[in-house]
């Protein structure tokens, strides 16, 4: 069956047509949201949140744009939210804390590995993993579309909205600023770092 | 440049990633988390309109509509023709007089 059958069974409440978007996109849609946001739990949470939305606003999908580009930008601005909110939730956590409101301790995560990489690069991932937390959100985003989903820049720019002339700069700053950050660690292995 | 090799290396240890996927049954999960949302829209509505701002609110309109609707309907009687008491005595005759124009035709037969 081809996307636009789908998309418009879809739009008529075919159930079997949801479950065939969703068994044949949930490995992407999850792995670009875990690349962006390194944990597992979130990842699926996150991946159910933008499943969720494909079935309740399925007819605003114009069709002009692929049915992967349209995911890939739901999961990208859902991944987004869930670091925001979790950062929100982390500060307003910390700021309990210091009126001894609350004592729990925050917890800060174990270094992220991701399932896919190779045995030889788990340790150097875990590092780069580390570096890609740091950066700004459009770079992180065309970086892990890039490394993660190993998209092309003319697909990255449709899934970014932007030109093809600005993911190569973005995918360029986002390499000097890894660069900078693992040099720094590589210098001082025991001070943390940020940028 | 030992520094910059591994630094290359580091940058370059994602080359040949595999894609992580979900556990089984992802999609009947994805069903749960939509009845879940679905619930959640229905008992969100439910607390919404229970606010006493949004329940005083919307008595507030329907008492205004209320008195809007009086208010125009007195303003369309008030253009209309006063029925005098001849008029009504004419009418009532007109039909008293077809009430009896059906009784004479039934008698005669």
């Amino acid at each position: 069956m081809d996307e636009k059958t789908l998309v418009e069974q879809l739009k008529q409440g075919d159930e079997n047509a949801f479950k065939i978007i969703v068994t044949s996109w949930q490995d992407m849609v999850y792995n670009t949201a875990m690349g962006i946001l390194q944990s597992a739990e979130d990842a699926e949470d996150v991946a159910q949140e933008v499943f969720v939305q494909v079935f309740e606003s399925i007819h605003t999908f114009k069709g002009e744009s692929k049915l992967s580009t349209w995911l890939y930008r739901i999961t990208t601005s859902k991944a987004l939210d869930h670091i925001r909110r979790k950062k929100r939730k982390k500060r307003f956590a910390f700021v309990q804390q210091l009126f001894g409101e609350n004592n729990e301790v925050i917890a800060h995560p174990p270094d992220f590995q991701h399932p896919g990489v190779l045995l030889d690069n788990k340790e150097n991932a875990r590092a780069l993993f580390k570096a890609i937390e740091k950066l700004p959100e459009n770079q992180k985003i065309a970086f892990v579309l890039n490394k993660i989903e190993g998209l092309n820049y003319q697909e990255i720019s449709e899934v970014m909205n932007t030109s093809v002339s600005s993911v190569e700069s973005l995918l360029h700053r986002a390499k000097t600023n890894l660069r900078k950050w693992l040099q720094q660690v590589y210098q001082n292995p025991d001070k943390p770092r940020r940028f | 440049m030992e520094e910059n090799k591994d630094i290359d290396k580091i940058l370059q240890s994602l080359d040949g990633i595999q894609k992580a996927s979900p556990g089984h049954f992802f999609y009947t999960r994805v069903q749960a988390r939509l009845q879940k949302e679905e619930k959640s829209t229905w008992a969100q509505l439910a607390s919404f309109l229970a606010k006493p701002r949004v329940a005083l609110s919307t008595l507030f309109i329907i008492c205004l509509l209320n008195a809007a609707a009086l208010f125009y309907q007195r303003h369309a009687l008030s253009g209309l023709p006063e029925q005098t008491e001849q008029g009504s005595a004419d009418d009532y005759n007109t039909t008293l007089a077809a009430n009896t124009y059906y009784d004479e035709n039934t008698e005669a037969r």
